[in-house]
């Protein structure tokens, strides 16, 4: 018997140890602070909600940023315009490989600043070569580069997307205008999707993004440029909030040499159309099946 | 008058004896928990920092996205899955022998999923979220995404695997045949479904166009057979280990089954790894670019050649020692043997497999990856929890299916007592027959039990006679016959010649079933005889 109780004794006093051995270890996760509030947490999926409650959810994003970054950003949810199915083209003819368009699709759309992200890599390659195993897209010298010549790569948008089919809780979807876009308040992180491209177009926040007050850019949308959460995955939208109000993507904007097309595949008198009818164009990746909505062209 | 029968025991005293035996033991007992506690909560601290500080405490980036949690999901995935090569010959052949050690492999089962399932929460950068994948409340993504697929049927075998055990378990300590009807059928689903985890987690990565190394037909039969390796490798390491520690009153027999298993496997398996590599290096398309980077590394990186070499070096040592006739008698190179292709399989399927995927990337940009601490601590973390899990199972789970359990009791205090040392004492001898003890004290652990028996059947003989039980004559004959079977047990150990395994395979497998059978049936008519009486 007091053999019993010495024994349940030092049971019980190795249980207590163990818990709160356990208790020490978990103790880091009291500091984590996820960036949503509660509601935000407990929100339903981006498809079953209604305009009220997102623009419910735009204003907490404008409420919340105000609290973390102390600046006013104007966060939209602009919706997909009938009739307009968006389309890149890039001219590799001309394309220079200053890479001011990696450089504009940065401030854009609020990357982090130390990790110098991008949703743009442009790739240097040989003449007399369209083989990417002999590109570099960590060049560091004037260009163009003699023999040399630059390939963008950024998200195709592709009509057949593998990211969208594999995503487990269906936190990235193509939209009805064509672009696959990604709601940084569902995604899990599980980074399946980023397994899945086969153009190395989706990218992870592998640590809350860091960016100056006065660097971010306050013209925000929802599904694009917002400041995003830690450990969600992120991808080019074809700034859709710039775009879905008949401007212009930025990266095309800071092009100095007209290498970049965009425009609405459904209006056959677009500039994009005129491309596709006209020029040798070609899509990266072909045999995969994925039909993308970026195309790439020469001209000479 | 209400129908007389004896008590059977409930569902939370099961409970309480579970946790007494699982939290009961001996020093290495309390010393392998605690140093399995102590590496789990390492990694449960660095989990815990790796929540808040997010991701970037990994190695991987945007170019490996994936690393050694996936990998170590993936492997253990074909370790659960390799419970199978018990279940089969248990109840498809019925081999008598395995039916008692099954649980053994499906308590495995069990373990290795929970690891599974942890390697991949701790993979999220959100795991708060996790729930947005729960049908109903969250947007389940199924049938489109394979992941969706996987979650289905890793769950589902951890449910299987649990229900048969648990269900078993819990007739064994009521004392009640279980009933087919109630196991039987998810035996057999859970045979099926042993084949589709793996077969799932294999599509997720051939499933994806764009990662050419992955995407191959051969990787899911691939992946079964690394599993049929790797898994009875551990299961034998296992039965081995349980031997050594005298808590397994069983036979080596599943040894001897689950080696010839992975005689064949072993070489089937690397006989699909030179296929995939013919095809892929003889062609030499760019396709072949994750392959070489793995064997002969690429443009100046080499991080997982000397990993992929070592894999394939201990696959064939131990390929040609599992070939060896003589190795069944050397358990220590056995367990060697096993161990050295558990690990190779484990780089080759975890490192080999999940890692070179990403390199070069799908723009083939090559950017390596190592693990950080951080990444190892967790992974070891996990490991150590689900060893946690797997002994504390084993030591629910060993004692009631070899020993006396409440659910025997024949309301007649001191012949349960004589009736639980039968059991013990049965199971000491089986013990020290199999460990190769000497003669002297085999004799010793003979008459311990001989003695034993002729002192219970003899009180328990007088304890009907006094009672005048009528089936007493039929009750005397079966104690005779059991005296009779054991004093031959005692002439064949004492010949020089004796086949000792086998001896010891009739005292377990015949001699306890007989008496679980008697205690069940004929014992507990008299336990009803003698109450009724009282009433």
């Amino acid at each position: 018997m007091s053999d019993l109780t010495r024994r349940t004794v030092l049971k019980a006093a190795g249980a207590t140890l163990g818990a709160s051995a356990f208790a020490a270890a978990i103790a880091p996760l009291t500091q984590w602070q996820p960036a949503e509030s509660v509601d935000e947490f407990l929100r339903r999926h981006y498809k079953e909600l209604t305009a009220e409650d997102l623009a419910a959810i735009c204003r907490r994003i404008e409420a919340d940023t105000k609290v973390s970054h102390g600046i006013d950003v104007h966060v939209a949810a602009p919706q997909p315009m009938p009739g307009v199915q968006f389309g890149y083209a890039l001219n590799l003819s001309i394309c220079v490989g200053c890479r001011r368009c990696a450089e504009a699709c940065h401030q854009e759309n609020n990357h982090d600043r130390t990790s110098h992200n991008s949703y743009i890599r442009v790739f240097e390659l040989d003449n007399g070569s369209i083989d990417l195993a002999t590109g570099d897209a960590t060049y560091d010298h004037p260009v163009p580069a003699k023999g040399k010549y630059y390939m963008p790569v950024q998200c195709h948008q592709c009509d057949n997307a593998p990211c969208v089919k594999v995503c487990p809780v269906e936190a990235t979807w193509k939209e009805q205008d064509g672009i696959v876009v990604v709601d940084y308040n569902w995604c899990i992180g599980c980074r399946y999707c980023e397994a899945a491209c086969p153009y190395h177009a989706r990218r992870f926040n592998w640590k809350k993004p860091e960016i100056r007050p006065e660097e971010i850019n306050p013209d925000q949308g929802y599904l694009s440029n917002r400041v995003r959460p830690q450990g969600v995955m992120e991808k080019c939208t074809f700034c859709l909030h710039r775009t879905r109000e008949g401007r212009l993507p930025a990266c095309l904007e800071a092009c100095p040499t007209g290498a970049r097309v965009f425009g609405n595949l459904a209006d056959p008198n677009s500039d994009i159309r005129w491309v596709l009818a006209n020029k040798r164009v070609f899509i990266l990746k072909d045999d995969l099946g994925t039909k993308p909505r970026f195309f790439y062209f020469f001209d000479k | 008058m209400a129908a007389i029968a004896l008590h059977r025991p409930g569902l939370l005293p099961f409970l309480r004896q579970a946790f007494g035996h699982a939290t009961d033991g001996g020093p290495l007992f309390y010393a392998w928990m605690t140093l399995l506690t102590c590496i789990a909560l390492v990694g449960v601290n660095a989990w815990a920092n790796q929540v808040v500080s997010g991701m970037q405490v990994t190695g991987m980036g945007d170019h490996v996205s994936w690393g050694l949690y996936i990998s170590n999901f993936t492997f253990f995935v074909g370790v659960a899955a390799a419970a199978v090569m018990m279940v089969i010959p248990a109840y498809l052949y019925h081999d008598h022998e395995m039916h008692d050690a099954v649980i053994v492999g499906e308590l495995l089962a069990i373990s290795a999923i929970i690891v599974c399932l942890l390697s991949v929460t701790v993979d999220l950068g959100r795991p708060d979220r996790f729930w947005h994948m729960m049908p109903g409340i969250g947007r389940f993504n199924w049938p489109i995404s394979l992941l969706t697929w996987d979650v289905i049927v890793l769950n589902g075998y951890l449910g299987l695997n649990a229900w048969i055990c648990g269900y078993l378990l819990w007739s064994r300590w009521r004392g009640t045949a279980p009933s087919p009807r109630l196991y039987l059928p998810f035996v057999f689903l859970s045979i099926i479904w042993a084949v589709s985890i793996h077969t799932v987690t294999a599509f997720l990565y051939c499933g994806l166009g764009g990662r050419p190394f992955w995407n191959t037909a051969l990787l899911a039969p691939r992946f079964l057979a690394s599993a049929f390796v790797a898994g009875p490798a551990l299961i034998i390491v296992v039965l081995l280990v349980l031997q050594r520690l005298g808590s397994y009153p069983f036979g080596d027999k599943p040894v001897r089954l689950l080696l010839r298993v992975v005689q064949i496997t072993a070489l089937i398996n690397l006989f699909m790894l030179a296929v995939e590599c013919f095809t892929a290096l003889y062609a030499g398309s760019t396709h072949a670019a994750s392959l070489r980077y793995l064997l002969f590394g690429a443009h100046g990186h080499y991080a997982l050649v000397p990993w992929m070499w070592s894999a394939i070096a201990l696959n064939v040592v131990a390929a040609g020692l599992f070939l060896w006739p003589g190795l069944i008698r050397r358990p220590a190179l056995l367990a060697t043997a096993c161990l050295m292709t558990f690990v190779g399989i484990w780089i080759e399927k975890g490192m080999g497999l999940v890692v070179p995927g990403f390199i070069p990337s799908t723009l083939h940009e090559m950017v390596e990856y190592v693990p950080s601490l951080t990444e190892w601590k967790i992974t070891l973390g996990i490991v150590a929890g689900g060893l946690i899990i797997y002994t504390l199972l084993l030591k629910i789970a060993l004692p009631l299916l070899s020993g006396w359990t409440p659910g025997l009791s024949v309301g007649v205090e001191a012949m349960d007592a004589q009736h639980r040392q039968l059991f013990d004492r049965l199971n000491a001898l089986v013990v020290a027959i199999r460990s190769g003890c000497g003669a002297t004290e085999l004799d010793r652990t003979m008459d311990f039990l001989d003695s034993y028996v002729r002192e219970h059947f003899a009180d328990e003989e007088k304890l009907l006679t006094d009672a005048g039980y009528p089936g007493l004559e039929g009750h005397r004959r079966m104690h005779a016959g059991f005296t009779a079977e054991l004093e031959s047990v005692r002439a064949g150990l004492a010949s020089p010649q004796a086949d000792r395994q086998d001896l010891a395979e009739r005292l377990h497998l015949s001699m306890r079933d007989w008496l679980l059978r008697h205690i069940q049936v004929e014992d507990r008519a008299y336990g009803v005889f003698l109450k009724q009486r009282l009433c």
